[in-house]
Parts: C-alpha cells; sequence; structure tokens
C-alpha cells in the first residue's frame, strides 16, 4: 500500500489526474452507499488541491534538482570507481566508432525495485548493446519517465553513437547530466531503492502528495467494503467497464469541455425549441441534435447516457444492432414520439394505481422523469448497405424533430456524414492524456483491491490508445487469474492485445529510412519491414521513391570513412544510390505482373521487398533536407507528373486526330518531328497584328482549332516552351489572334456530323447491318461532342461552300458510298433517332 | 499553305525519288494485278520451289508469296491467266520513321484505284468494351480503303481489329467504278498491337481475302507474330541515306526559291538520323526561325533532342545527389512532353556515348541502355528505369574516373 501511494506521488506535476482519481473515488455508486463521512471530506481536499496547484512546478522542480544531484553523486562515484574517461570526451569517441557492437554483449543489470523512480531519462544515438526500444523499456521498468527530446526537467541523457547535433547541443545548453551505455546500466545496477529517499522528500515537502495518500486512505476503506460485498456475489458479478461507468459528469475522463458544451445543449434545447433554433447566443448551441465523434472506448456513450440521464430524459438507444434504415426508423421514432404523453401518462396511471393498491411503492415510480424522451442513435456510421437510406431518413428527421436527437460515431469525415454534420451541434472527442486515464484506472484497481503499478498501467494505456474500456477489460480478465502484476507482465499483455493500426504514409518513409530501424541492435525482423509496405502498399512504394535521394547513405559514410578518401565516398554513396534505383527498377516489373493482365497477387510480397525495404536498407541515414511541411519527406510528385503526362497524352491524341488528313506521321511522330516546327510556325509571325491571318491560314491547313493552338504550347520544350515562343508576343496581339479566330469560320476535320443536318437523303442511305447496330449504341458523351461543335459545323458548310473544297465535297456527294463510320458521329438526339430508325427500315428491308 | 514536308509530299509511285527500285516492283506488282492471275508453268514452279522452300522460311505459305513477288520481274515466262477474284496480297510494310511507308501505301493504292483514294475523310467509330466502356476510335477513310490505329486503344486493341474488320469485310464493296472488288484497311503501328489483337487478325485475314486486303505498316517485323508475318507480302522500306537526304533537300529549297547553305543542309540530313520528314521540318523550322545563317551545334536538332543533350552534359559534368534530383526533374519534363521513354533513353545513351571521355565507358552505357530498354517494355512506370539507368552511369563514370574496380 505503502509504495502503491508514492507511485501516484510521482506525477503530482498533473494537476486534474488527482482531483480525478478523487471525484472517481469519493463518487462512485459503492462508496457513496457505505461511506457517508466521505462526502463531507471532499470539499476540504479539493481546496487542498487548489491550494497545491500553484506550487507544484517550483516544487517538481526542486524535487528534480535533489534527484539530478543525487544522480550526480552516484555517477562521479563510478566515474571514479571504474576509471573511464569523462562523459564529454566520451562523445567524440563514439562518433568516431563504427558501427555498434553486437546486440545482448552486456549483460542487462537488475536493479533494485523502483531505483529510477522520479528520474527524468533521454535517449539518443545508438547504444551499443541495447536498441532504443530495450533502453527505454529498461528505464521504464524500474520507474523512470522517459521523454523524447532534452529539457529542462531531463534528469539524465543516455548518450550513444552518431547522436543528433541539435540533441547534443541542446544538452550542452542546459547543461544535463550525460550517462554512456556501461554508465546508465551501472547506474541501474547501483542505485538504491527510491522510495525512502522520495517519502521522505514528500512528508517535507507536498501538501499535495499528502493529500493523495490521505484520499488513498479513505478509499480503501469502502473499498473493503465492497469486495466483500461483490465476494458474496462471486468473483465476476458485473464487467468492470459497468461496475465503474460514471455516474456524474466529473467522472467522465477527459473531453470535459465537449461533456459540459453537450451538458448545456441539452439544458437549453427546450428553450431552443421554443425559438425554433434561431441562433441567438454566441455559443452556439441552438441545434437540433449533436453529433458525438471520436475515437472508440473513450466515453461518448456513457457520456451521452450520463448527459440524458442527469437531466431527467427518458433514453431511447438506437444502435448497429437495430435495423434502422428509412422505414424502421421513421416507424420507432413516430412511435417513440407519439406515445411520449401518453407513456407519461400510463406511467402516472399506473403509478397512481400501484399507489393506490400498495402506497408504499409510490416513491420508486419518478413520474418526473417519463415526460422527456431523448433518442440516442449510436454509431451512425455504421448505418450502410441494409441501412438504405438511414442517414437521409435520420437527417430529415432531424430537421423536424421534437426531441432531442444525440448521433454518435466513430469517423466524422465519413462521406456518409457530410450531410448530418452540417445540422448538427459537432462536438469531437479527443483521447484522453494518460495521466488522466491512469488515476482513473489506478481508483478502480484500488476498489478491487489489486494492486497496478502505474507504470504497467502507462503502458497498457498508451498500447491501448487511450481505450479506458480496453484497458479495463484487459485487467478485469488478467486478474481472474492472478493477483498483481508487474512491468513486464502488463508488457506482454498489451503486445497479446495490440490494436493493429494503420501508420501514415509518411510515419512510414520516416521509419524506413531511420537508422534505427537497421542498426543492428534493431528488433524488427524482416517481416516487421514488410509490414510497413503493407500499411499502403499503392502509395508507400512511391514515397520510397520520391525520398530516396534524398538522403546522405550512412552505408557509405562508414565504409568511406574506412578507406578515408574524397572520391570514395561519392562513389560509395553513387553506388548504393545505384543499386536502390535498380531495385526500385526491378519493383516495376513486379508491379506489371501484379496489376497485369496476369494479377499475380502473391507476389506483393517480392514487391514489398524490391520497392521498399531492399531500396531503404541500401540509403538508411540522414536525410538532407530537414523541417518543412510534413517533415523531411514529400508527397510522390510521380502522381502529379503521371496525371500531368496523360493529360498531354490526351491532347497529343486530339491534335494527332486533327492533323491525320494532311499527315502521314503516327502520334510519336507528329511529337517528335511535327511540332518542332509547327509551334514556332504558329507563333513567330504573331509579332506584329499582319502575322495573324498567315497563322490561322496554317492551322485551317492542318485542321488545327483555337484549343490545338493551346495544346502545342504546353507540349513543347526547351526553347519551344510557351514562355519563350510567346516572349515577343504582345497579349494585345494575342488577343486580337484569338478573336480573330473565332469570327472567322475554320474546317472541321470530324466529318458525319454535318452531313446529318444536310442531307436528310442520307437516312435513305442503307448502311450495313453492323453499322445499323452501332448506330444505336452511340454514347452520350458523342452526342455532347456534336453539340460542342455544332456551330462549326455549320462553319464548315459555309466553308465548303466558299472554297468548295474538293474534300469535303466529294465525301457528302458519294454520301451513299461513304457511309462507312459515319454512324458513330451524329451528333444531335434527333440525328440519332432518325438514323436509328432508317437503319431498322434497312433492315426490315 | 502546308508545311513542305506536306507540300512536296509524292502522291504518285513514278513520282518518288528514293528507293526507286522499290517503287519499280511495287508499281509492277499492281500492274500484273490488273491482268489479275499468275499462273506458274510447271518446269518454273519446281525450280522456284526448290530454291526457296530449302532456304527461306519454313512457312510454304510464305514461299508462295516471296515465289510470287519474284516471278512479276519473270512475267515474261509466265503465263496470266484470267480469274474473278484479283490477288493483290496483304502487305507488311515496315521501316524506320520518315522512310516514306505511308507515302509508298498511297502511292500503290491510288496506283490500284485511281484519284478517289485522294479523297478522305475523317470521323471517329464508337467502340463497346466488354466492360461497357466506350471507347473512340479516329477512322480515316476513302471509298476504297479505311485507315486505322488500333494501338489508340491501348488494351482494348482487339476490339478494333475484331469488330471493325469483320464489319468491313462481310460487306463487298459497292462502288460502281471501283477498279477491284476488294477494299483495303490500312493498320497503323501493327508492331504495337497486342498480342491478342494480332491473333485475331490471322483468321480474318483469310477468311474475308475476297472482300478484303490489308496493309500493315509499322517500324519493325520483330513484334509482328509469326503467323501474320506468313500471311503478308513483306516490304521493307529502308531508310534514305544521307545523300538521297541532301538530294530532296536541296530540291525542296529550290523549289521553294530560298537560298540555303550546303552546310546547313548537310547537318539537317545528319542530324535526322535517316528520317526525311524530319529533315525536311527542320530545315523549314530552321529556316522559319531565321537560322539558316548560324553554325550553331543546335541547329537541326529538335526541342527534345536539345533537352537530352543538355541531361547528358550534366550527367557527365557532375555526380553528386543535387544532379541526381536533377536529372530525375529533367526525365519528368521530358516524359511529361510526350517523348515516349525509350526514345529518351536511347538519344540519351547514344549522346551520353558520344560525349564520354573515357573510351571503355562507351560500350558499357550501350550496354546498360539496352538492359534498361527491356524493362522500359517490361514495366509501367517509366522514371523508375530511365532513373535508374542514369544513376548506374554515374556509377560508371565515377568508378571509372577512380580507376577502381
Amino acid at each position: 500500500m505503502f509504495s502503491f501511494s508514492q507511485n501516484i506521488k510521482q506525477e503530482t506535476d498533473s494537476d486534474d489526474s488527482v482531483s480525478m482519481d478523487f471525484d472517481g473515488t469519493s463518487k462512485s455508486p459503492k462508496s457513496r452507499r457505505t461511506v457517508t463521512p466521505n462526502t463531507s471530506q471532499k470539499p476540504r481536499k479539493r481546496k487542498e488541491d487548489n491550494d497545491g496547484e500553484k506550487a507544484p512546478i517550483s516544487k517538481g522542480k526542486k524535487k528534480l534538482k535533489k534527484a539530478d544531484d543525487e544522480g550526480e553523486h552516484t555517477t562521479a562515484e563510478q566515474g571514479k570507481a571504474s576509471g573511464t574517461k569523462k562523459t564529454s570526451h566520451y562523445f567524440q569517441y563514439l562518433q568516431k566508432k563504427t558501427g555498434p557492437v553486437a546486440p545482448g554483449s552486456k549483460s542487462i543489470p537488475v536493479g533494485a525495485e523502483n531505483c529510477l523512480a522520479g528520474l527524468t531519462f533521454v535517449f539518443t544515438g545508438e547504444l551499443e548493446s541495447l536498441s532504443r526500444e530495450e533502453a527505454q523499456d529498461l528505464a521504464k521498468r524500474y520507474g523512470a519517465k522517459v521523454t523524447a527530446g532534452p529539457s529542462s526537467r531531463t534528469s539524465y541523457v543516455v548518450v550513444g553513437a552518431d547522436a543528433g547535433p541539435k540533441k547534443l547541443e541542446k544538452i550542452d545548453q542546459l547543461k544535463i547530466k550525460t550517462l554512456t551505455e556501461d554508465e546508465f546500466l551501472e547506474f541501474i545496477r547501483t542505485s538504491p531503492t527510491r522510495d525512502n529517499i522520495t517519502t521522505s522528500k514528500s512528508s517535507k515537502s507536498t501538501k499535495k502528495a499528502k493529500a493523495v495518500e490521505d484520499a488513498k486512505m479513505l478509499v480503501d476503506e469502502p473499498v473493503k467494503a465492497s469486495s466483500s460485498t461483490s465476494n458474496l456475489q462471486g468473483p465476476v458479478a458485473q464487467l468492470w467497464v459497468d461496475k465503474y461507468k460514471p455516474q456524474k459528469l466529473t467522472e467522465v475522463v477527459g473531453n470535459q469541455a465537449q461533456v459540459t458544451r453537450l451538458q448545456k445543449w441539452l439544458e437549453q434545447w427546450e428553450a431552443n425549441l421554443r425559438s425554433d433554433f434561431k441562433q441567438v447566443d454566441k455559443n452556439n448551441l441552438a441545434y437540433r441534435a449533436a453529433l458525438l465523434s471520436g475515437a472508440p472506448g473513450i466515453g461518448k456513450t456513457t457520456a451521452a447516457h450520463l448527459v440524458g440521464e442527469l437531466q431527467g430524459y427518458d433514453i431511447m438507444e438506437f444502435n448497429a444492432s437495430d435495423t434502422r434504415n428509412k422505414k424502421a426508423i421513421e416507424n420507432a421514432i413516430k412511435i417513440a414520439t407519439s406515445n411520449r404523453s401518453i407513456a407519461g401518462y400510463l406511467q402516472s396511471e399506473t403509478s397512481k394505481i400501484k399507489a393506490d393498491e400498495k402506497g408504499k411503492h409510490k416513491e420508486k415510480t419518478t413520474p418526473s422523469k417519463s415526460n422527456k424522451l431523448l433518442i440516442i442513435m449510436d454509431e451512425v456510421d455504421g448505418m450502410s448497405a441494409g441501412d438504405r437510406g438511414g442517414i437521409v431518413e435520420l437527417t430529415s428527421l432531424i430537421k423536424k424533430t421534437q426531441v432531442p436527437i444525440i448521433c454518435i460515431c466513430n469517423d466524422r469525415q465519413s462521406q456518409k456524414l457530410k450531410t448530418l454534420v452540417n445540422i448538427c451541434l459537432d462536438l469531437k472527442f479527443q483521447r484522453p492524456r494518460v495521466e488522466s486515464v491512469r488515476s482513473r484506472i489506478l481508483t478502480i484497481a484500488c476498489r478491487e483491491n489489486v494492486k497496478v503499478p502505474p507504470n504497467v498501467i502507462d503502458q497498457l494505456t498508451s498500447s491501448a490508445r487511450s481505450d479506458i474500456r480496453q484497458v479495463l477489460n484487459m485487467l478485469s480478465t488478467y486478474f481472474l487469474s492472478a493477483k498483481n502484476i508487474d512491468y513486464d507482465q502488463g508488457k506482454a499483455l498489451s503486445k497479446s492485445s495490440e490494436k493493429n493500426f494503420i501508420m501514415n504514409p509518411w510515419d512510414v518513409t520516416a521509419k524506413l529510412f531511420s537508422k534505427l530501424t537497421w542498426s543492428q541492435s534493431s528488433n524488427l525482423t524482416m517481416s516487421d519491414k514488410l509490414e510497413l509496405y503493407f500499411n499502403d502498399y499503392d502509395i508507400i512504394p512511391l514515397m520510397v521513391h520520391e525520398n530516396y535521394l534524398k538522403h546522405n547513405p550512412a552505408r557509405a559514410q562508414r565504409l568511406a570513412q574506412e578507406a578515408k578518401s574524397n572520391v570514395a565516398t561519392k562513389l560509395y554513396a553513387m553506388d548504393f544510390f545505384s543499386k536502390a534505383a535498380d531495385s526500385i527498377s526491378d519493383s516495376d516489373l513486379l508491379d506489371r505482373m501484379i496489376h497485369g493482365t496476369q494479377q499475380h497477387w502473391t507476389l506483393m510480397p517480392a514487391h514489398a521487398v524490391t520497392s521498399c525495404v531492399r531500396p531503404a536498407s541500401f540509403i538508411y541515414g540522414d536525410s538532407i533536407h530537414t523541417g518543412g511541411y510534413g517533415g523531411p519527406y514529400s508527397f510522390p510528385s510521380w502522381l502529379g507528373q503521371n496525371s500531368k503526362a496523360q493529360k498531354h497524352q490526351r491532347q497529343l491524341k486530339e491534335l494527332h486526330s486533327h492533323m491525320r488528313m494532311r499527315v502521314s506521321g503516327d502520334k510519336t511522330e507528329v511529337r517528335l518531328s511535327y511540332i518542332p516546327t509547327l509551334a514556332p510556325e504558329l507563333t513567330l509571325p504573331l509579332v506584329g497584328e499582319d502575322g495573324i491571318p498567315k497563322v490561322i491560314e496554317k492551322m485551317d491547313e492542318y485542321y488545327l482549332n483555337r484549343e490545338d493552338w493551346d495544346s502545342l504550347m504546353e507540349l513543347g520544350l526547351g526553347p519551344n516552351t510557351a514562355n519563350r515562343l510567346l516572349s515577343n508576343v504582345s497579349t494585345k496581339v494575342k488577343t486580337a489572334f484569338t478573336r480573330k479566330y473565332n469570327s472567322t469560320t475554320h474546317p472541321v476535320p470530324l466529318l458525319g456530323v454535318a452531313t446529318v443536318n444536310k442531307a436528310p437523303t442520307s437516312a435513305v442511305v442503307v448502311p450495313d447491318i453492323e453499322e445499323a447496330a452501332e448506330a444505336e449504341t452511340i454514347p452520350l458523351e458523342d452526342e455532347n461532342d456534336g453539340e460542342d461543335e455544332g456551330e462549326q459545323d455549320i462553319g464548315k458548310d459555309k466553308y465548303i461552300k466558299q472554297k468548295g473544297s474538293n474534300v469535303f465535297k466529294a465525301a457528302s456527294g458519294k454520301g451513299a458510298k461513304s457511309t462507312r463510320g459515319r454512324g458513330g458521329s451524329k451528333s444531335t438526339g434527333s440525328g440519332r433517332r432518325s438514323i436509328g430508325s432508317s437503319s431498322s427500315k434497312a433492315r426490315s428491308k | 499553305m502546308s508545311l513542305w514536308v506536306d507540300k512536296y509530299r509524292p502522291s504518285k509511285l513514278e513520282d518518288l525519288e528514293i528507293h526507286e527500285s522499290l517503287s519499280e516492283r511495287l508499281r509492277t506488282l499492281v500492274n500484273v494485278l490488273l491482268c489479275k492471275y499468275v499462273y506458274l508453268n510447271d518446269q518454273y514452279r519446281d525450280a522456284f520451289a526448290l530454291t526457296f522452300c530449302g532456304i527461306r522460311e519454313k512457312s510454304i505459305r510464305a514461299n508462295l508469296m516471296i515465289l510470287s513477288f519474284i516471278l512479276f520481274d519473270f512475267n515474261a515466262s509466265v503465263t496470266f491467266l484470267q480469274s474473278s477474284s484479283s490477288d493483290f496480297p496483304h502487305l507488311l510494310v515496315y521501316g524506320p520513321s520518315g522512310s516514306g511507308k505511308k507515302t509508298r501505301i498511297v502511292c500503290v493504292l491510288r496506283e490500284l484505284f485511281g484519284d478517289g483514294v485522294l479523297k478522305i475523310k475523317n470521323d471517329v467509330r464508337i467502340f463497346l468494351t466488354p466492360s461497357r466502356v466506350k471507347k473512340q476510335l479516329v477512322v480515316v477513310s476513302s471509298n476504297y480503303h479505311i485507315e486505322v490505329t488500333p494501338s489508340d486503344l491501348g488494351n482494348y486493341d482487339r476490339q478494333a481489329t475484331q469488330d471493325l474488320l469483320k464489319d468491313i469485310a462481310q460487306t463487298q464493296q459497292i462502288a460502281p467504278d471501283a477498279r477491284h472488288r476488294f477494299k483495303v484497311v490500312i493498320i497503323n503501328e501493327a508492331d504495337l498491337l497486342s498480342r491478342e489483337a494480332q491473333a485475331s487478325l490471322r483468321r480474318t485475314m483469310e477468311k474475308y481475302m475476297k472482300n478484303l486486303r490489308i496493309i500493315l505498316c509499322c517500324n519493325s517485323t520483330s513484334k509482328v507474330i509469326a503467323p501474320i508475318r506468313s500471311r503478308c507480302l513483306l516490304i521493307r522500306v529502308p531508310a534514305p541515306t544521307n545523300d538521297q537526304i541532301v538530294h530532296v533537300l536541296k530540291d525542296i529549297s529550290k523549289k521553294e526559291s530560298v537560298n540555303l547553305s550546303e552546310t546547313l543542309i548537310t547537318r539537317v540530313a545528319e542530324h535526322s538520323h535517316g528520317n526525311l520528314r524530319k529533315a525536311i521540318l527542320s530545315l523549314e523550322a530552321a529556316v522559319a526561325r531565321n537560322e539558316t545563317s548560324k553554325t550553331d551545334d543546335k541547329i537541326g536538332l529538335t526541342d527534345w533532342e536539345a533537352a537530352i543533350e543538355d541531361l547528358a552534359k550534366i550527367i557527365l559534368l557532375d555526380q553528386s545527389q543535387q544532379t541526381m534530383l536533377q536529372v530525375r526533374t529533367k526525365f519528368y519534363e521530358l516524359i511529361s512532353a510526350c517523348i515516349p521513354a525509350s526514345t529518351i533513353l536511347k538519344t540519351l545513351a547514344l549522346s551520353l556515348a558520344k560525349r564520354a571521355k573515357i573510351p571503355a565507358l562507351k560500350p558499357r552505357i550501350l550496354m546498360e541502355a539496352a538492359f534498361y530498354e527491356h524493362r522500359l517494355r517490361l514495366g509501367n512506370k517509366a522514371i523508375f528505369h530511365l532513373e535508374a539507368f542514369s544513376f548506374k552511369i554515374m556509377r560508371l563514370i565515377l568508378l571509372f574516373e577512380s580507376g577502381m574496380q
């Protein structure tokens, strides 16, 4: 019991945790029933808490300083004893060292329990025998706190090889004590248990710690009582989760702001209903419904129920276990809302009757409670597939509801919920902080009379990502078979029920290229590395390709240091880059086999190796870019470049199909040979307005339209890019050119559109049977195309008349023979129908 | 006013200035066909059968084709018989771009059908793929022939070859003034057709011989499957020589009455690498840009060639991480400007080999280029392979320079 309260004391910095602890213990149902003095003592403790609030930071510092002194003392002693070099020199020595020594070369000491309690450790660089994770584990096991970066609160920094220069700088600045790995291990071995030290301090200094202990003592009594009662019922009469469900709003862990807001919303709901939900106050609570969103297990449903109950609402809950399609919701709610008054009436009637019959029972029925109805729509993002129209119905229901509705979902970003978000009060629940979860769980553990060290709770909480429900479930099942739990067991427990969560591509890329992933002491297996790829196998290979050039390969640096030549550095680096590029090139071949016609999905692991793991194994190391938006890694530019290339391909295809009448070459030839000549020919004359007719004439000659002119500008390179071609062309001339082009008529390369309007005789034309079939399958897009070109077609007809272009004349004159291919390009709807009918006529003939 | 290349494009076989013997042969092919049918004397048949069956391909069909083609030159010794069906074979015309394949095909068609083939129109055919996606295919046609590029449809090219060809094949020529009862289908980029599409051609080519002749046009026969090759008469159109190009260019400049220096013309001809179309176009570009008097190295180089040259210089100059990022950007620029990846690789490799200072490096560059060109064909994402190639070259440069192995 003593050491237990001791552990809590370490965290006196976090005030809310303590107060939460309090509330949780004092207001739980059982304690309320059994211990009466508790409530009277509560305010006093609160006050103390508040008093303590101002002090803790300075006191915490004091404490840390003392710990530091102590630490210094021990290290100094140690240094003398073992006769090693001074730590500052040891850095450089370490930095020069190449490669980590084989893991497991040092024996891991067994220290006294909690020998590092109250100390804060930072680890940097590669340790010789321990991986980063193992080292952090070790520190945590003995009660230390481990943080990522050094700060003024850090007691010790354990420095390994290749430590980050920034960190070292900061360490120097803050004058934090540093330890090598050996010293760290020795420190653990020799440090005494810190129970004595810290308790003596606590008795000296913090009132707050005292208060905590007092609370513990008080809590203890009811626990004994309650556990004895629960023992009568059997070991698990109720799940812990239900047993310790919050009974008051203050008992909800975290998200206090949201819960209060929800409460206010419900309070004002009736008033808002009367004012027809006009937004009047700045709190912005005038909504007919509220939408709670957030990760699972953080108390959304609990909060919603609690708020409703406390304000005397009857709660009607729909969740994913109910059918929630349009009709079902409609019915259920109609019944519920229309029955409301009657239900209340009936209940009060029955209570009256009951009261008449048996007067004693009267106080048990609470008629005031049944007047109001609150609908909780749980798991609304689960409304899908079977619940067709569910969300729509819910939305329309909310718009005219006469009762408050609370919707609960996990994924607020979901496309389905978009309409819902706009009409609801939006309350986003965050994952509660580890500290606040810790205190709540400690209270529960205390009441269940089991011993759970705080570092175990932290471990469980962070591995469950603050899912209180999961932590409680894990612990309750664990304690069915055991009486206490230590750090290692906790770790095993959390490992066994670890949640799978998807890492984002940036984190994956960072992890792949991190030196720690590839250091010899890393405990990541090959399949762990493959797993990284499977987080998102579409984007991660592209991320690797995008970012692999932005590293200084650590392997090359190591080799070059051995070779000691400047050329060698470059060569080694280049060697690794080339190997990585080759591997990525291999991966593309596999990608083709996976996504091509053969669909060899079994090759995915091979693709994972070649596209991500192998390239990363060559060039892991420090990034040459630091900082910037989204860290040193950028989003794959391949995606953008690819869509750009595809757009240009489409433009080129269009261009080619227009030029086809004049040009014999294929698409590629048009790009490779024609465009370099055409682009300047169509721009250079535009120096003055005199050049405009010349340009237009040439465009007409090749059936190019104004859009083609633009795409010609886009397709160029070097001197043929739009910037350089149009450098001498003033905007005035350019607009004149556009105006001129639009005002004149031009030939249109695609035939068939015009002849429909022109010659109804074409309907008499007997098309080939297969063409008739084709005419019926004319797609919509084509119709649109036809309409777009409608204006130009008329122009084209004029053009034919004016110039008497032999090509068009021949084609339209010999319409009877040249029906081939025209069926596909009938433009308007009517044209299409006429063809359809004509073809059916043809067939009947 | 069209560009010179289209303005001076010959449309008659006798106007063709390059490969005159080939033109002559094609003309006889057409003319003999007018006599309808070739009948071989027994003795000659045996003689030729002996000569060709053993030596050339194993396929009898191919042998007969070769035989009949050769025989046109010996028409004195064969007897002609009248027949209802004319026997113009399917053609497979191949050769590098800008050597005059298409021009020649049009000339042959003109010879076959008369001036009617020059009256062409352009329209769009719609295909419904099995997955109900509608695909458009641009079709150029006259009354006598139709020209398609099924490879435009990508993976759906089989649809085009199956549906379109059958459509055409199942109907007879209905033009009363047509000289032949068959229609001609020109299939462009035949080497880019998928295997499935090519296979679908096989039976059609035989079954509908009565109504249909196919002229396949491609750069290389290596990607055309053997059954197709054996069904066609192969006609190779080699690239014109430098002298021939110079001759044509001079001719054009005379007709256009522009005064051009000898050096300019030779340089343009050299840079064209046997592509007559490109030569004429770049000559015109040089004239349009008023660069005729310049003696710059870049005269006659197209924009993309110049960009690749620059890239080669960058690679050879410095082999650092910065260069690698720069190289990547350049590759992206080229790819998005619709330059085919294999063209980029080829041009870059040649340029690197030309500029490399260490002789031992040159063969290695070409070897690596061949290796990665193969990968380009097998893979999807061109940039990966281009990058891998250029980094390999950069590594080789460093390796050779440092003298390490």
